[in-house]
């Protein structure tokens, strides 16, 4: 807990850095706890830990990303206790084991823009929280918050190189359930198909006259 | 085979652009490509188009005033 003489000053920087970021953390939460009143202890847990920490923050510098640093161990070190994890080899496990450094860089260069056309709202947050926890994690970090490779690699303690190949495959993934739930809401890629269209011979007119 | 190329490199360009993982000098290159080449343009726009519409199909809870005040009650009661 912060000493009297600078609590003041403590209490200035938890209420104008630190506390703008609650609906972040909150949104971050819930996509690790899939629970809104979890997520909110959660959320709780953090801002107690940063403000018993607080002369540990250096004022002006990047609050947000300590905040998600802090609420990433929480839920490492607290949460993830309470729930019952039954006895299995995890999937978890074998991506970090498959974890590589590399420099591959995935967009969303090959996803078509009029999937978003066939869902009904709660698809990108069902495809998000299927994925294994830790490419959902890179996920939320880059494409939902805009934090930086650096950012994340010190956020979940991996190096640069791990937070890119994690992107690449979690994107690819991702991809590939919102093609599939745009499919089962009515969506067919036509690409390639309009080619094959337009290889068939056109009809003479006798012929579309016979039919 | 050059094409081929020409589009990979492109492709990783956008994607770095938005994960903001340019040096400026390559990012202020990529955005005068994006200005002048409407090949660029158009993978610019469909790269932020699919971003912005993660960002706003996703689940976010609601207004956290509640929360935000609960953490000042946890904290005042705390130093009491």
């Amino acid at each position: 807990m912060p000493n009297k003489p600078a609590k003041a000053q403590y209490d200035a920087i938890f209420e104008k850095e630190l506390l703008p970021h609650v609906g972040a953390l909150q949104t971050f939460a819930y996509h690790l706890t899939y629970n809104q009143e979890d997520a909110d202890d959660l959320v709780q847990e953090t801002y107690l830990k940063a403000y018993r920490f607080i002369d540990k923050y250096e004022k002006g510098t990047n609050a947000k990303a300590w905040l998600f640093k802090i609420l990433k161990n929480a839920y490492i070190n607290e949460y993830r206790k309470k729930v019952k994890q039954p006895t299995k080899v995890d999937f978890e496990d074998i991506v970090a084991f498959h974890d590589t450094d590399d420099d591959r860089v995935s967009g969303y260069s090959d996803l078509r823009e009029e999937i978003f056309l066939h869902m009904m709202g709660d698809e990108v947050t069902t495809a998000i929280n299927s994925l294994p926890i830790d490419f959902r994690t890179v996920i939320l970090l880059c494409d939902i918050e805009g934090f930086t490779y650096e950012e994340i690699a010190a956020i979940i303690d991996v190096p640069i190189g791990t937070v890119r190949s994690r992107l690449f495959r979690a994107r690819n993934l991702l991809k590939e359930k919102l093609t599939e739930y745009a499919r089962q809401h009515g969506y067919t890629d036509v690409r390639g198909q309009k080619k094959s269209k337009r290889t068939t011979p056109a009809k003479t007119k006798d012929q579309s006259e016979e039919e | 085979m050059q094409d081929f190329n020409d589009l990979n490199e492109l492709k990783k360009q956008v994607g770095m652009y938005f994960d903001q993982a340019l040096d400026p000098q390559t990012r202020d290159e990529f955005l005068q490509k994006v200005n002048s080449d409407p090949q660029y343009q158009q993978a610019y726009q469909h790269e932020h188009s699919i971003r912005e519409n993660l960002k706003k199909l996703i689940h976010r809870p609601g207004d956290p005033s509640q929360l935000i005040q609960a953490i000042k009650n946890q904290i005042g009661g705390k130093e009491k």
